[in-house]
């Protein structure tokens, strides 16, 4: 499995320049959080701490392409002093944290409640299709101010509102897959031959279903990158007190009532989160691509 | 029958390919021939011999990343100059009627509908009943009722489907019919009733153009025969003076396969490098294969039409 | 055939509703501690205790969990959604008014997206692999990525040095001259014959919609390119063009018209992200909508208001997603066997 996952990989990147740009931007970002993990410039200043001394300066501005008033701090300070780089740092590996959070937990749920829906008696299956309805309805960022009301503001409060409201494309898919596969001669033989459900599930109906998903999850993810910022977005504009946590989208939200005087504290993690958004979408595109050779060709008109 | 000189369709060294990753895969190789007006041509091969991209190439439907070589003439007019192309002059003078008319209709239309559109394509400025007068016309031709205009495609049978896409094929007044595998989905007596139908075809003006692989049909309907097998030409000729005297050890084999006699084709294991290799395009199953067939033989003629690729043939 | 599949529709219409009535419910269930608590808005001091009681009888906790269920649904159909911690006034005026500004956006948004869309998807399906296609690639790509509040943020500071007046629905000098219909001041003023009025609220709408508008245009351009390419190979495509049909015609009846059903597939879920898209950038703009009333809500712990919201906009979806699916299966003859 793990070669048949690295030669995919390097012919990938060897033959399609989406996905070598996008893996390109994507593992520029990783980089950038672990630096934000391990060693941003002001450590503590990034995770949040204000001191009497970040205090001090406040709001300095960053540097723009021609001039830069305060080398010591290239992105500027926020409201509260604290250096923007190092909160941009930490906060790229809190986005990365976030979004695999929510793509693994979805794609687990998802996977799992579309294959059992796919596979059972009919009762479970419209039981959970119903589910799996009424939770595409339910819009994610409305979910998610309720649970900042219950939860509070962490960082799992937002992620739980988006696994909610993604598992069930996950679902949906898995279960259209082995709705398809269930009639198959090779899964009818192996019941006949007295496979148990659940080897048949994780040794014929998972691999297939996996591959397919994990390509819309990967295409998936950089949407998913904007959602949870706009969501974060929102509940930082409305946030009375200065945020801790320097989750990007938080931090613009909070700081969009500083846009006449300190713009840099919304405009730049904006760019960088643009970056991460466009690496993953590029990636998806470049694999979805490489999935179905007939887009690969070079086309022109019929008409 | 025009038996001058003046083909409708010539192909000079015509080759068409398509692009892969790595390199072009060739599904026509420098095929020269000539359609005379007003003659019924069949194109006779097995799946891979290229005829249907031939035929593509004559009715302008080859897909946009197709390359080209050598040239072709349809009416006069330039289709292929080497690398350049330039398909959409010749579509409705060449019309192509589809091997299954069925998924060659647009679902989402009623028959009605579609061949008002073709009708209305060549002429502009029709009334309601003029329309109306015109598309029973065709329809009866080819012996439908009008009822089938109210029909959804999905609703046909293919035989129904057929006849259909014939009328619309007449409807747009083309010089030039090709007709990609017209018998393959139909039983026997349809399959004698469109070829009547295609031989009528030559009474309106119209040079028909057959893309099979059935030999004994294309001995019964056609005038001329042109044998291909992978990718090029190996036999033409009238279909009696082929049929007589068939010269190339493919049609020998295609003839004795028809006819169900015990053929003296050597069925060695297809061996792939051979296949696309060089020489003759033939010689991995050629039960004469020897020392020339190093090198793919160019057509030579034995009598005015009739022209084999063979080193066993001619001086 | 066609009439009972509508019945089946709207029918299971009906008891995705009542599912979200009932998840509603449930969210008000589960909250750690006394859910009473959070419904007053997580009160303290000496008056907590009562405020809690009273919520405890308001929200029927004291009676069995059917008559529970009973009972919320009731309220429900007849609008009594609770009141609003934060405005002090009925959750469904609240949540009603802040639906009708964000559909405002919406429809715009979505006025502007689909035919340019559709235009640019076409385009590049046509050309596909040439140098515009390639350009419209791109574009789409950078539009999808980028946040469109950050654009929105960037909008805004470009605008105000134009000194342009974007915000808000509508300029405080309007307000009084307009009879409330629909909520809609763009739909009001017209009604009350004030076309100045009308102007000066479409002119205000018109940016916050176009930033609204970019990642549907870029998400239809994407699926109209992908889904036109493959139906340009399709036989009864290339037949149409044999017949002697002119292109341009054949891709606009035979080709774009079977790309019609894909895009009310996706049309759905494409809403859904909008929404979120509509309500950051409500917020930049000052615009009352689904967005900021939420925002607003959230410091105040405002749970009723926001439940309200929850079920209010999800009920929209269904509706909307509902008549949707009507559509699509009326207009694909296929599905009718």
């Amino acid at each position: 499995m793990n070669r048949q996952v690295t030669s995919m990989l390097s012919k990938l990147l060897r033959k399609s320049l989406k996905f070598r740009l996008g893996f390109a931007i994507t593992l520029a970002m990783v980089l950038m959080g672990i630096i934000g993990l391990v060693t941003p410039p002001y450590r503590d200043e990034g995770w949040g701490l204000v001191t009497p001394g970040t205090l001090a300066k406040q709001g300095l501005p960053p540097c723009l392409p021609l001039s830069c008033p305060t080398p010591l701090h290239p992105f500027g300070t926020d409201e509260m002093g604290r250096d923007l780089l190092s909160r941009i740092l930490v906060g790229a590996h809190i986005a990365l944290i976030q979004v695999s959070s929510v793509l693994l937990l979805s794609l687990f749920i998802g996977i799992f409640l579309g294959i059992l829906a796919g596979y059972s008696n009919r009762v479970i299956e419209k039981l959970l299709s119903y589910l799996t309805e009424l939770f595409m309805i339910v819009p994610s960022f409305i979910v998610a101010a309720a649970f900042v009301v219950i939860f509070g503001r962490g960082m799992l409060t937002v992620v739980m509102a988006l696994v909610l409201t993604w598992w069930p494309w996950y679902a949906r898919t898995a279960y259209t897959i082995v709705r398809g596969l269930r009639e198959l001669d090779f899964i009818v033989l192996c019941e006949v031959m007295g496979g148990s459900k659940a080897y048949i599930i994780f040794r014929h109906l998972l691999p297939n279903t996996l591959s397919t998903i994990l390509v819309q999850a990967i295409g998936d993810s950089g949407s998913i990158v904007i959602e949870m910022a706009s969501i974060n977005f929102l509940i930082g504009s409305a946030s009375l007190q200065s945020i801790d946590m320097p989750e990007w989208g938080m931090i613009m939200g909070y700081g969009l009532r500083y846009i006449r005087t300190f713009w840099w504290i919304v405009i730049y993690p904006g760019i960088f989160l643009l970056l991460l958004a466009l690496g993953l979408i590029l990636m998806g595109d470049g694999l979805s691509e490489y999935m179905s050779p007939v887009l690969r060709r070079r086309w022109g008109t019929w008409i | 029958m025009d038996l001058s000189n003046e083909g409708i369709v010539k192909a000079k060294m015509l080759s068409i390919g398509y692009e892969t990753d790595e390199d072009i895969l060739w599904a026509v190789k420098d095929v020269s021939l000539e359609v005379p007006k007003n003659s019924i041509f069949c194109i006779v091969g097995e799946s891979g011999s290229g005829k249907t991209t031939l035929g593509n190439a004559i009715s302008g439907l080859l897909p946009p990343y197709t390359v080209t070589r050598g040239h072709l003439i349809v009416d006069n007019i330039l289709v292929v100059d080497n690398n350049k192309s330039n398909f959409k002059v010749i579509r409705g003078a060449v019309v192509r009627i589809p091997q299954n008319p069925s998924s060659a209709l647009n679902p989402y239309l009623r028959i009605g509908a579609i061949f008002e559109d073709v009708v209305k394509s060549r002429t502009r400025n029709l009334t309601k009943a003029e329309l109306r007068e015109t598309i029973s016309k065709y329809l009866s031709t080819v012996q439908l009722d009008e009822e089938v205009l109210n029909l959804y495609p999905y609703q046909l049978s293919g035989g129904m489907a057929q006849r259909v896409a014939i009328a619309m094929a007449l409807a747009a007044r083309p010089k030039v019919i090709v007709a990609d595998e017209p018998t393959s989905n139909l039983d026997a007596y349809l399959r004698s009733l469109v070829g009547n139908m295609l031989r009528g075809l030559v009474k309106f003006g119209i040079t028909v153009i057959i893309i099979t692989h059935d030999i004994v049909f294309a001995s019964h309907v056609c005038n001329y025969i042109t044998v291909m097998y992978g990718g090029r030409v190996v036999e033409v000729g009238g279909v009696e003076e082929v049929f007589a005297n068939p010269l190339h050890p493919y049609t020998v084999g295609l003839i004795e396969a028809a006819l169900l006699k015990k053929t003296t084709v050597n069925s060695t294991k297809i061996n792939a490098t051979e296949y696309y290799g060089a020489g003759c395009v033939y010689k991995h199953k050629c039960p004469h294969r020897s020392e020339p067939c190093r090198v793919m033989p160019p057509l030579k003629h034995v009598s005015k039409t009739h022209g084999v690729a063979c080193w066993r043939v001619g001086a | 055939m066609l009439l009972a599949y509508i019945l089946k529709r709207i029918g299971l219409s009906i008891l995705v509703i009542l599912g979200i009535i009932a998840l509603s419910y449930i969210m008000i269930y589960i909250m750690p501690g006394n859910p009473a608590y959070a419904w007053v808005g997580k009160p303290k001091g000496p008056k907590a205790a009562e405020a809690i009681q009273v919520a405890i009888r308001e929200l029927g906790l004291d009676r069995p969990f059917h008559v529970q269920l009973y009972d919320v649904t009731m309220r429900f159909f007849a609008f009594n959604w609770g009141v609003s911690l934060r405005f002090k006034q009925p959750v469904a005026t609240i949540a009603i008014r802040s639906l009708v500004a964000t559909l405002e956006l919406l429809v715009i948004a979505y006025i502007l997206a689909i035919p340019l869309g559709t235009l640019a998807g076409t385009y590049a399906a046509l050309y596909r692999g040439c140098l515009g296609d390639k350009i419209v690639y791109t574009v789409t790509s950078v539009l999808i990525a980028s946040p469109r509040f950050w654009l929105a943020a960037l909008a805004v500071m470009l605008l105000q040095v134009f000194n342009v007046s974007v915000f808000g629905r509508i300029g405080v000098e309007y307000q009084t001259s307009i009879n409330i219909v629909t909520g809609s001041y763009i739909i009001d003023s017209l009604i009350s014959l004030r076309f100045d009025a009308f102007l000066d609220a479409l002119t205000r709408a018109l940016p916050p919609a176009i930033l609204a508008s970019l990642y549907p245009f870029a998400l239809i351009t994407r699926i109209v390119r992908l889904s036109l390419s493959e139906k340009l190979h399709e036989e009864y495509f290339r037949q149409a063009l044999s017949y002697g049909i002119k292109g341009l015609y054949v891709v606009r009846r035979y080709a774009l018209r079977s790309v019609i059903p894909v895009l009310a597939q996706v049309m759905g879920a494409t809403i859904a992200y909008s929404l979120i898209d509509i309500a950051t950038i409500e917020n930049v703009f000052g615009r009352d909508g689904v967005g900021v009333t939420l925002a607003k809500a959230i410091p105040y712990n405002d749970y009723p208001l926001i439940i309200g919201l929850l079920t209010l906009v999800s009920i929209a979806f269904v509706i909307a997603f509902t008549i949707a699916d009507i559509v699509h299966k009326l207009i694909d003859p296929r599905v009718r066997i």
